[in-house]
């Protein structure tokens, strides 16, 4: 029993921090524009997809597909930027406008996936030799440290990036006063415009590497994902990226802790239990200082 | 003097309204497909009683599915497991549906988008338990079967009352006290709560009615199907859909939901039949079309356009 919950506890931290990575994604998007991206599970699966495709034609293996993924992502990012939020921005009530506006587009790249890919499930095969690792007692899957590898470095560039570049300053400048950053000579469009390429090349790296632990993808895989990053954002403190980084955490441990004392079907509703719970007692999450919208 | 412009409109309304009333009685016994316009009556029904909760008073419940399910559920098991007849097991849906709505009730002092998700994350929740409730009682994820109560007139008839008292609620309702409580709720809810409204009561009791109508609509769906499963009772569509076809028309007005409901619910119909994949995506460009372009809808943008419509449309 206890090696069980040692098993689950880590296997909970390093799935956590897709999960964080998600998060993060959703929440820098969030707190610069409040807009609130419910395509963003559907963006992570077309990063799986993709992957798929490129180590089907080019032969690469799958982290090697993120260097062409990453970029293409972020571009993405910038085109629907200005696509949709700068109208968004105008509107009565911008949160629950991109709201719909993005449930659209999530209905819209999932028919796109159906015709790309067709319904199917698609599976990758584990590109590596060594399946798992050994720590102790413990059997590690090899797929899982690597992803929680990358998510690590990712984390710590962004934090790098977030507190140490200008732009970096300035999204968090914006996260915190949007008015305020107008005055000081930023552009918040520009800022913007970055901030939500990053969101999207950070939902790209979580869709490649989420591969490497569950291989198998489907179409409607999305809105599970875009649900746990509702979940894990709410948790950590909507638009706080570390707070994600924490709430993606605390997801992971509960579901793969809860997953040992209740049937593995019923596991989810812990996730659901949790969120009810967290925005009951404490809305504004773990990070989370301005209480939005309550 | 006598209005006679104002006048002829409000016959011309009687007339459509009597016209399609009897038609619309008519189809069981016409040509035509009873289970297309079954479905169009479906729609009207869940796209108005969306209405009445985001319409009137701005709350997004994006797991609005939770009660249409819920309702199919209770009425397959009240009349397959406990052997009550089928209108008795609809009528205790619409019960359940309410009974819902009162525990999720502590959710609606959330505003905004965190609504939006708790609602849709209660929905998701439910849906589980349901799947994993043992299979003597729910039937496990093959569902249930009620062919044996199959009578697509009866329930037919069903869904036409229910639709009639519906589209009559949303009248009543935006011509009384408490529909006008609501709209002020929506608009300022600080204003509202210092001009004396009982904000948390009235809200209540639009949730409560805009729970029970899906409910019982999802009772008399489940009999006339004759079958269900978790997958269908709590499909992320049926909240797509009341959304779209109720923005599509005009959120906020009576007749709105109406014409957006026929509108888009032929439309998908055609697209459907024609191009299965590419109906996802017709609904998702709409969807962001309308948020971005049109929010008000039809109806809303033509009550804009000429504000003496607004008498007969909203």
């Amino acid at each position: 029993m206890k090696n069980l919950i040692l098993q689950a506890i880590i296997s909970g931290i390093l799935l956590g921090l897709i999960y964080g990575l998600i998060g993060m994604g959703m929440n820098i998007i969030y707190g610069v524009m409040r807009v609130v991206n419910f395509a963003h599970g559907e963006f992570m699966i077309i990063g799986s997809y993709m992957a798929f495709s490129m180590t089907r034609v080019f032969g690469i293996n799958v982290l090697e597909s993120l260097i062409i993924i990453l970029p293409i992502f972020f571009l993405f990012g910038l085109f629907i930027y200005y696509l949709t939020v700068p109208r968004l921005l105008r509107s009565e009530d911008p949160e629950i406008a991109s709201f719909l506006t993005f449930f659209g587009v999530s209905l819209i790249i999932t028919s796109v996936i159906l015709l790309f890919w067709g319904a199917d499930p698609r599976s990758i095969p584990f590109p590596f030799k060594r399946v798992s690792f050994t720590l102790g007692s413990q059997f590690i899957p090899m797929g899982r440290i690597l992803s929680g590898g990358f998510c690590v470095a990712t984390i710590v560039l962004l934090s790098i990036f977030l507190f140490k570049t200008y732009t970096g300053q300035a999204i968090r400048a914006i996260i915190q006063n949007r008015e305020a950053v107008s005055i000081l000579g930023i552009d918040p469009h520009k800022i913007s415009s970055i901030a939500f390429g990053i969101g999207l090349f950070l939902v790209g790296m979580a869709g490649v590497l989420v591969i490497l632990s569950f291989p198998a993808i489907t179409p409607v895989m999305g809105q599970s994902y875009t649900l746990i990053a509702f979940i894990v954002i709410v948790l950590g403190g909507l638009g706080s990226p570390i707070g994600a980084l924490l709430g993606g955490l605390l997801f992971g441990l509960a579901e793969n802790v809860g997953a040992i004392f209740m049937p593995t079907a019923l596991a989810p509703v812990i996730a659901f239990v949790l969120l009810i719970v967290m925005i009951l007692i404490r809305p504004q999450g773990i990070m989370g200082k301005a209480i939005v919208g309550i | 003097m006598i209005d006679y412009v104002a006048k002829g409109r409000m016959l011309i309304i009687w007339v459509v309204l009597v016209a399609a009333i009897v038609y619309l009685g008519a189809v069981p016994f016409l040509p035509v497909s009873s289970a297309f316009i079954f479905y169009m009556m479906f729609w009207i029904t869940m796209a108005s009683s969306f209405n009445i909760i985001y319409g009137f008073t701005g709350y997004l419940p994006f797991g609005y599915v939770a009660f249409y399910g819920l309702g199919t559920y209770v009425t397959a098991v009240f009349w397959s497991r406990l052997g009550f007849p089928i209108p008795a097991a609809i009528l205790i849906a619409g019960g359940a549906g309410v009974l819902l709505s009162l525990i999720f009730a502590p959710t609606l002092r959330l505003r905004g988008i965190y609504f939006a998700i708790v609602n849709f994350s209660c929905a998701m929740a439910l849906r589980i338990l349901i799947a994993n409730l043992p299979e003597k009682w729910a039937g496990g994820s093959f569902g249930i079967t009620l062919s044996a109560a199959y009578k697509p007139r009866f329930s037919y008839y069903c869904m036409f009352i229910l639709m009639i008292v519906t589209i009559f609620i949303v009248w009543k309702l935006s011509i009384s006290r408490l529909g006008i409580a609501l709209r002020c709720i929506r608009d300022d809810y600080e204003a509202a709560e210092a001009m004396g409204i009982d904000v948390s009561m009235c809200r209540l009791k639009a949730w409560m009615l805009a729970a029970l109508i899906p409910s019982i609509a999802g009772g008399i769906e489940a009999w006339h199907t004759a079958i269900i499963d978790p997958d269908t009772s709590f499909s992320m569509m049926i909240t797509t859909k009341s959304i779209v076809y109720a923005m599509f028309g005009g959120l906020g007005t009576i007749t709105g939901p109406i014409v957006g409901a026929v509108f888009m619910y032929i439309l998908d119909d055609l697209i459907w039949a024609r191009f299965p994949i590419l109906n996802l995506m017709v609904l998702g460009i709409f969807i962001v079309a309308l948020v971005l372009f049109f929010p008000r809808g039809i109806v809303g943008s033509i009550t804009r356009w000429k504000p003496t419509l607004r008498a007969v449309l909203a």
